[in-house]
């Protein structure tokens, strides 16, 4: 009954590849398009050494959904391609794919359509307070994942930096750049600085916030930074970074002390927050799905993720809000579960 | 009325405006100046230390660190409990066990510098409840 049915997956990140799984094991064909040349999305285009909260490699998360995407004969996947256009017909969408690459033009039949184009990170020097791009060693969370994964945390000159400063919230909860708050970089900025200790025993690891946001069972990370790797929270906001030819200047706040301070660092690591990426947006320009104030697609009741509003288009993972991978895993079989029921109730011959 | 005045006159830096907002550690201003033949003694010669924290000096933590209670002070998260219940937070708004414990956490001399003289006043505070204490349960048994 299911056989000649298939369900279009666009985004092959932690959401869509779940998805996919879930959908193959129904014996229901998928047709998953990735935009990026590998499968994996975020955590693997980044090279997320480790997961928060529990330091769990991202390969055993991921590498398991890849592989299955990989090698069943049900998943026909695409990648460097992204959905062009489509046309409704009866019951079934006739989708056009275009590869990126070498512009060839595929169609394909599919009856269902999953939206999980993810988020990508905040650009830091669209906020010019702290001279990301200018500044030799103010880095992003996601090059300093990259250090992590190889093992080596060296500044540009490549001397080991000894004081290090995390900076939370750049383009998060920011009336000037974006307003919302990520969910997961508090949670992953501690997670960092704890692998950065382990790394640099003898190094100052300082974490600049305005609140920390562990939510749930990462709270344990919250507290293991301080009792077993004397991290040092500093609460404030960073006004200005200065470059001395050598180190550092960090002009900031402490507001528990409401005291200015101007300290020297090594290395500046700026916990930069989510924001919806381009293909987010092409995705609902083709489908025409709405966008909340944001920019992230907007589910026609704010607390229901799944359900675009759309006949036929389910939505998951952090193209609808910021998420963590292990929320996004389980908005992918959420919405798989829907896409599934959907078909097979189309599929029903009702008189 | 002229005995004020007097006192007034003695007091660093008074011609400040909202002078109340520094404090008398970062008045500088000396008694006798001669800057190459042009008198610069008194209010002329005025200087006020910024108050901009320049480093984090972790020397004193390592030291708590070694007494036997000292090693828990990284456990600190600033909830405020302690000052919640101390009966002499209540009493003298600048003595705030949990402001204590950060500004040594984090090596803020110049903040620890200016408390200088509270702890005496604890002591005192300590002494006398300790007193009215052992009094009360006097009294009581």
């Amino acid at each position: 009954m299911l056989n000649d049915k298939a369900i279009l997956v666009i985004g092959a990140g932690p959401a869509g590849l779940q998805a996919s799984q879930d959908i193959a094991e129904f014996g229901i064909k998928v047709v998953l398009v990735e935009k990026n040349n590998e499968l994996g999305g975020a955590p693997i285009r980044w090279k997320y050494h480790t997961l928060a909260p529990d330091f769990v490699p991202t390969e055993k998360v991921l590498g398991p959904l890849i592989n299955y995407a990989k090698n069943s004969n049900l998943i026909t996947v695409y990648t460097n391609s992204i959905v062009e256009s489509y046309e409704r017909k009866d019951d079934h969408f006739n989708v056009r794919i275009l590869n990126l690459k070498n512009k060839s033009i595929h169609y394909e039949k599919v009856n269902a359509v999953i939206v999980a184009t993810g988020f990508e990170h905040f650009n830091a020097a669209v906020d010019p307070r702290y001279g990301y791009g200018v500044n030799p060693n103010v880095i992003g969370i996601n090059e300093l994942e990259i250090m992590i994964s190889n093992g080596k945390i060296l500044r540009h000159d490549g001397k080991i930096p000894k004081r290090i400063g995390f900076i939370l919230c750049v383009g998060s909860r920011d009336k000037a750049t974006n307003q919302w708050c990520c969910t997961v970089c508090c949670g992953v900025s501690i997670k960092q600085a704890i692998e950065i200790k382990k790394l640099i025993p003898d190094s100052q690891i300082y974490i600049i916030y305005m609140d920390i946001r562990t939510i749930g069972l990462w709270e344990k990370l919250y507290w293991e930074s301080m009792e077993e790797h004397h991290i040092n929270y500093i609460r404030g906001r960073v006004g200005e970074i200065y470059w001395t030819g050598e180190k550092l200047l960090v002009k900031g706040e402490d507001t528990l002390v409401r005291g200015p301070f101007e300290a020297l660092f090594d290395m500046i690591v700026l916990a930069v927050g989510m924001e919806p990426g381009e293909g987010t947006k092409q995705v609902a320009k083709v489908f025409g799905l709405n966008l909340n104030q944001y920019g992230f697609l907007s589910p026609r009741i704010p607390n229901i993720h799944y359900d675009s509003g759309k006949d036929g288009i389910f939505l998951a993972g952090a193209c609808v809000a910021p998420m963590s991978v292990e929320e996004a895993i389980s908005e992918g079989s959420a919405a798989a579960l829907q896409a599934i029921k959907y078909v097979m109730q189309k599929s029903k011959k009702v008189p | 009325m002229t005995e004020n005045k007097e006192e007034k006159k003695e007091r660093k830096g008074q011609y400040i405006i909202e002078r109340e907002y520094i404090e008398d550690e970062r008045i500088i201003e000396p008694e006798k100046l001669d800057l190459g033949g042009v008198d610069a003694s008194g209010r002329w010669g005025l200087i006020i230390l910024p108050r901009v924290i320049t480093d984090f000096d972790h020397s004193l933590v390592e030291e708590v660190k070694k007494l036997p209670r000292g090693k828990h002070i990284e456990n600190c998260w600033q909830c405020g409990l302690c000052t919640a219940v101390c009966p002499i937070a209540h009493k003298e708004p600048r003595f705030n066990p949990r402001y204590f414990i950060y500004i040594v956490k984090m090596g803020y001399k110049s903040e620890i510098n200016k408390l200088k003289g509270l702890f005496i006043f604890a002591k005192a505070v300590v002494y006398v409840l300790k007193h009215v204490l052992s009094m009360l349960t006097q009294l009581v048994l």
